[in-house]
């Protein structure tokens, strides 16, 4: 389903709102500038930082930053919407940033932000690393399909910090000057902004609109994409075909066009694959050429940059275009320069590590023919759990229980796989969903493991490689950080290494929502197993390593299928934070329930025990002791969930 | 009885070859053990399979536990084949020094 | 060899190691979602199924000797990428180290001993001659080469990969040949128990050795006078314009940089590979065999 767009904002390195992009854009200016907030010895010292932050004394608490430019950039999307007829609980927020410094959980950056907006639906955070804004314009749609708001508030913000420019110098990607994306030289600059959208159902008349999205996972390696571009493919494809429109009626991409050695070529290999022919005339730039690579910001930045100018009838250019680079799009828009053109529909696309890949339809909101997505019946194929003993018998029994996972090897759930760079978290994680696998009897083979999703929810980075990284750090410094660790802490490195060891290459995601994560994973996978028929099933659940907040570690995971087995989804539902009542209507419909399920009763407040409170609702009508279960959990000031679990044969 | 020179020569390469298996156990997470890790095998692709990410790993730690400066671009593939090649860099560079 | 599994929970016993733990068979493994591919250099099919057989007593396959129906073509060198692609799919860049996939007339295995890209293709007998004929098309623009097996063993030597046919024939075990890290001490297979109690007390290991003249495979390797070893593999390399012997010695001297002699012959002990083969810096994403005269790669030999 598609939604119109009444608001935007934006803070790039161009500039404060909407209006300094475009007069920006317009005259050919770029925002990458030398960096002065922070020392880069050695490193290289340009990136498209905010102007007016640029200065030392902005360095220190990166998070506050983040959370100004989200605030600001949400203040000028709201400003233009004009939602006063809206009542805040049913104004949404999907925030997608994946901010390296974890001093502040992102879930509670996104808190911040809705409070300071005046948001009190659903507030979720979005972590896919470089896709997480495209991803959260999509998740955006599903809130509204499913009721849960009238406005959602999309977007994302993500700051630069010296960790980051750190990390990838060490990974070698970075260009040594203003990046010439799909020229020469290759290499990446990095960026940082703040973004949203004000999506709202669609309504009569031409408006802008996001039409579609689609998402996909690669699991090819942590931080280089498959060479022959096969998830940016798919995830464009399948973007295409949630907005109902062919690849021959798009007129434009924006691509994720980071400028490096790996992904330049790999996405121009997608393109092709999506846009045959056709691809040899289409219109492809890049905006990270005078934004920067904004990170967790790039989808909002660049999607927001793409509508800016098919508002004002041109397209985008890219800029520092000379000699073209072998394996790169034929008409990069390379004069620096807007062109004069008129446009219906474009696509914008990103890519990120951990193999995720997210596409976004925009465009006139007449280009498409209004359709009612076909929902299907969802059923729990399967469940698996890794956790110290007796945790299910404890929720179950509303006991307080928790502590450490036993020791256990990955090689011993799964037999192939390389224990090398596998952290406690992702350990965890990956065998929960092996072990939900087996449960379901279903070992994605062949062409099922396109099928076949991973949606996570995880607050936190395994602790054990922070802790890592910050030695390498404390004794080597920056230049001397391992760049293996660094790649480990953007919060979907865990889904990354689950989708790579048990080829889960669907629609993919990561979500942070406090402790309601795991369960509002579950209730994102459902949605999408519901609405999309590239999917066939979905892997879902959530995850925690022990921390010094919480030694309560673990992982669940379900299987969800379309194929009809003993238990059904009957309902799930979001709604903001205090409005656990709301959800609990929407998913029961009002009938009743034999057996409601808390995880908070085992005194562990996080992600993995809203997910292992699902499986214990499959468990609890597997053992007979309910017919119908409704699992609820309130996480902080995020969101709060609830879903029911029914028996197939219950009237 | 071996010649002195060899001698010299064999204790340098395995004191080398020591320090970068301890690299490759305690810093790349190899699951081999010290006598596991021949020094002609390759460290890339098959043999102990690190992969790109680990090369940078790899640099950075010839530098900080060796103190050694892998070269840049086409040298870097030449150089990190195997553990030999790896200790005839520093050996090289040692002598230079 | 095709090893198809019935749908009951079983693990395949595989090994390329004889009672004694010397390697008998240089085994490439494919699992095929139910089944397993094997294919080996060393032994006939018929040997490979009987010693699969001999040891798999426990498990309920069928096995599948593909040799009387199924022949090899063979595709290798840094460039061998862009001739497959153009005769199956551009995706075939996208092809890992070790992997597989089906195509229409045949399956491809990547993998080999000349290098980072050897492509070997299973293809049906009746088919064998038109795949060939397609390549040959195809590899005019590539300057292709048909050669017999000599010259990839030539290329094994060259670029360190273990000879079944030739190293495997010494008589001696992976911790000699320095290929532990194909086997795991953990496992019990056939050979293991052997290759356990040789670990810690072997005495000798193979060293890579170079000459401006020519060595004799008979004699043996001398280190100040004494007999440190033997020879088990030689060629001239034409690339290093030398011949090169791969030697077994006594452990404490089996390093590079050190002069022994070989029936009177200077020579040089190196680290291997002897060359530094062009396919680990060829990338496909932005190289071509048309355009590499203008690519700068490093020197072939090491400096």
């Amino acid at each position: 389903m598609a939604a119109v767009i009444t608001g935007m904002g934006v803070i790039t390195a161009l500039g404060r709102g909407v209006g300094a992009l475009w007069s920006r854009m317009a005259e050919g200016d770029t925002g990458i500038r030398r960096i002065e907030r922070f020392d880069t010895t050695g490193l290289v010292p340009l990136a498209g930082l905010v102007a007016d932050r640029n200065a030392p004394e902005h360095e220190a608490e990166p998070w506050r930053l983040c959370v100004e430019y989200a605030i600001e950039a949400g203040r000028e999307a709201l400003a233009r919407a004009a939602l006063d007829g809206v009542p805040p609980h049913r104004i949404a927020l999907v925030m997608g940033t994946s901010l390296g410094d974890m001093e502040m959980p992102l879930y509670r950056m996104t808190e911040l932000v809705g409070e300071a907006l005046g948001i009190a639906g659903p507030r979720l955070t979005v972590s896919t690393a470089c896709t997480s804004s495209t991803n959260a314009l999509g998740l955006a749609l599903d809130l509204l399909d499913l009721d849960l708001a009238d406005a959602v508030v999309a977007g994302g913000s993500d700051v630069l910090t010296p960790l980051v420019v750190a990390g990838f110098h060490s990974l070698g990607v970075l260009a040594e000057g203003p990046c010439a994306p799909f020229s020469e030289p290759p290499g990446t600059t990095l960026g940082e902004g703040a973004g949203f959208l004000v999506q709202q159902r669609s309504r009569e008349g031409s408006q802008l609109a996001v039409l579609g999205y689609g998402l996909a996972a690669e699991g090819f390696h942590d931080t280089g994409p498959d060479p022959t571009g096969v998830g940016t493919a798919r995830a464009m494809q399948a973007a295409l075909a949630d907005a109902g429109v062919a690849a021959a009626d798009i007129d434009y991409v924006n691509a994720h066009g980071t400028g490096t050695r790996a992904n330049d070529p790999a996405e121009w290999r997608a393109l092709k694959t999506v846009f045959g022919a056709r691809a040899a005339v289409l219109p492809v730039s890049s905006s990270k050429s005078f934004l920067g690579h904004a990170q967790g910001a790039a989808g909002i930045v660049e999607t927001i940059t793409t509508l800016v100018a098919i508002e004002r009838g041109v397209l985008p250019p890219t800029h520092n275009f000379t000699v073209a680079r072998p394996n790169s799009p034929s008409d990069p828009i390379g004069q620096g320069l807007p062109r004069a053109a008129t446009t219906r529909l474009a696509v914008c696309a990103n890519a990120a590590f951990g193999g995720a890949c997210c596409s976004v339809v925009v465009g006139r909101s007449e280009a498409i023919a209004p359709r009612a997505p076909i929902r299907r019946d969802v059923f729990a194929a399967g469940v698996g759990v890794v956790a110290c003993d007796g945790m299910i018998d404890a929720l179950l029994a509303g006991r307080r229980h928790g502590g450490r996972v036993p020791a256990f090897r990955i090689e011993d759930v799964i037999p192939s796989a390389d224990p090398r760079g596998i952290d406690p978290i992702s350990r965890f994680l990956t065998a929960a969903a092996a072990r939900a696998l087996g449960d379901a009897n279903l070992i994605p083979r062949g062409n099922l493991r396109e099928r076949t999703g991973l949606v996570v929810g995880i607050n936190h980075v395994s602790t054990e490689s922070q802790t890592a990284l910050r030695e390498t750090i404390d004794s080597h410094g920056y230049r001397g950080m391992s760049a293996s660790l660094f790649s480990r802490m953007v919060l979907n490195a865990p889904s990354g290494t689950c989708s790579k060891l048990l080829a889960l290459k669907g629609a993919f995601s990561t979500i942070s929502a406090g402790s309601a994560a795991g369960l509002v994973a579950i209730i994102y996978a459902a949605e999408l197993l519901a609405k999309r028929p590239e999917l066939e099933q979905i892997v879902a659940g959530g995850v925690d390593e022990q921390r010094p907040e919480c030694e309560t570690e673990g992982a669940a995971c379900a299987v969800l299928g379309r194929g009809v087995s003993a238990i059904r989804l009957a309902g799930w539902a979001l709604a903001g934070p205090g409005h656990l009542a709301d959800a609990v209507a929407r998913a029961t419909g009002d009938r009743r329930v034999d057996l409601v399920i808390d995880p908070n009763v085992t005194g562990a407040h996080i992600a993995f025990t809203s997910a292992l409170a699902f499986a214990a609702g499959v468990h609890a009508i597997r053992r007979g002791l309910a017919r119908r279960v409704l699992v609820t959990t309130a996480g902080e000031s995020s969101v709060d969930a609830a879903l029911v679990l029914e028996a197939t044969d219950a009237t | 009885m071996r010649p002195e020179s060899v001698l010299g020569h064999v204790a340098t390469r395995e004191q080398i070859l020591a320090k970068l298996r301890h690299v490759l156990i305690t810093r790349l997470k190899l699951r081999r053990e010290l006598d596991e890790l021949d020094p002609d095998a390759p460290l890339f692709g098959s043999g102990f399979g690190l992969d790109s990410l680990d090369a940078v790993e790899l640099v950075v730690c010839m530098d900080n536990e060796l103190g050694v400066r892998v070269p840049d671009g086409g040298m870097l593939r030449q150089q990190m084949r195997s553990l030999n090649t790896l200790v005839d860099l520093v050996i090289a560079q040692q002598g230079a020094a | 060899m095709r090893a198809r599994r019935r749908p009951s929970r079983a693990r395949c016993a595989r090994s390329d190691l004889d009672d004694a733990a010397r390697p008998f068979a240089d085994l490439y493994v494919a699992c095929d979602e139910d089944d397993y591919l094997l294919v080996a250099e060393g032994p006939s099919g018929a040997e490979l199924v009987e010693h699969v057989r001999r040891h798999a007593v426990d498990l309920d396959v069928t096995l599948d000797d593909l040799t009387p129906t199924h022949g090899f073509v063979s595709l290798n060198g840094p460039y061998a990428w862009e001739l497959l692609a153009a005769v199956t799919s551009p995706d075939v860049i996208g092809l890992p180290y070790l992997g597989f996939f089906h195509e229409g007339r045949f399956t491809c295995f990547r993998g080999g001993r000349t290098g980072e890209y050897g492509y070997d293709l299973l293809v049906a007998r009746g088919e064998l001659a038109s795949v060939r004929a397609a390549l040959i098309e195809a590899g005019v623009q590539f300057d292709l080469r048909e050669v017999g097996l000599e010259a990839i063993d030539l290329c094994a030597l060259e670029n360190g990969f273990f000879n079944v046919h030739r190293d495997g024939l010494a008589g001696l075990t992976p911790i000699e040949l320095q290929l532990q890290w194909r086997l795991s001490y953990h496992r019990t297979y056939p050979g293991s128990a052997a290759l356990v109690a040789r670990r810690g007390i072997a005495t000798q290991r193979t060293v890579m050795m170079a000459s401006r003249e020519p060595i004799d495979r008979d004699a043996g390797v001398e280190l100040a006078g004494e007999r440190v070893g033997s020879i088990i593999n030689v060629g001239k390399s034409p690339v290093r314009d030398e011949w090169l012997a791969l030697a077994v010695v006594e452990r404490d001297v089996a390093h590079p940089g050190i002069a022994f002699t070989i029936g009177g012959v200077q020579v040089n002990s190196i680290s291997s590979p002897a060359i530094n083969n062009r396919s680990a810096y060829v990338d496909p994403q932005r190289h071509s065999y048309h355009t590499r005269d203008r690519d700068t790669f490093p020197p072939l030999v090491r400096s």
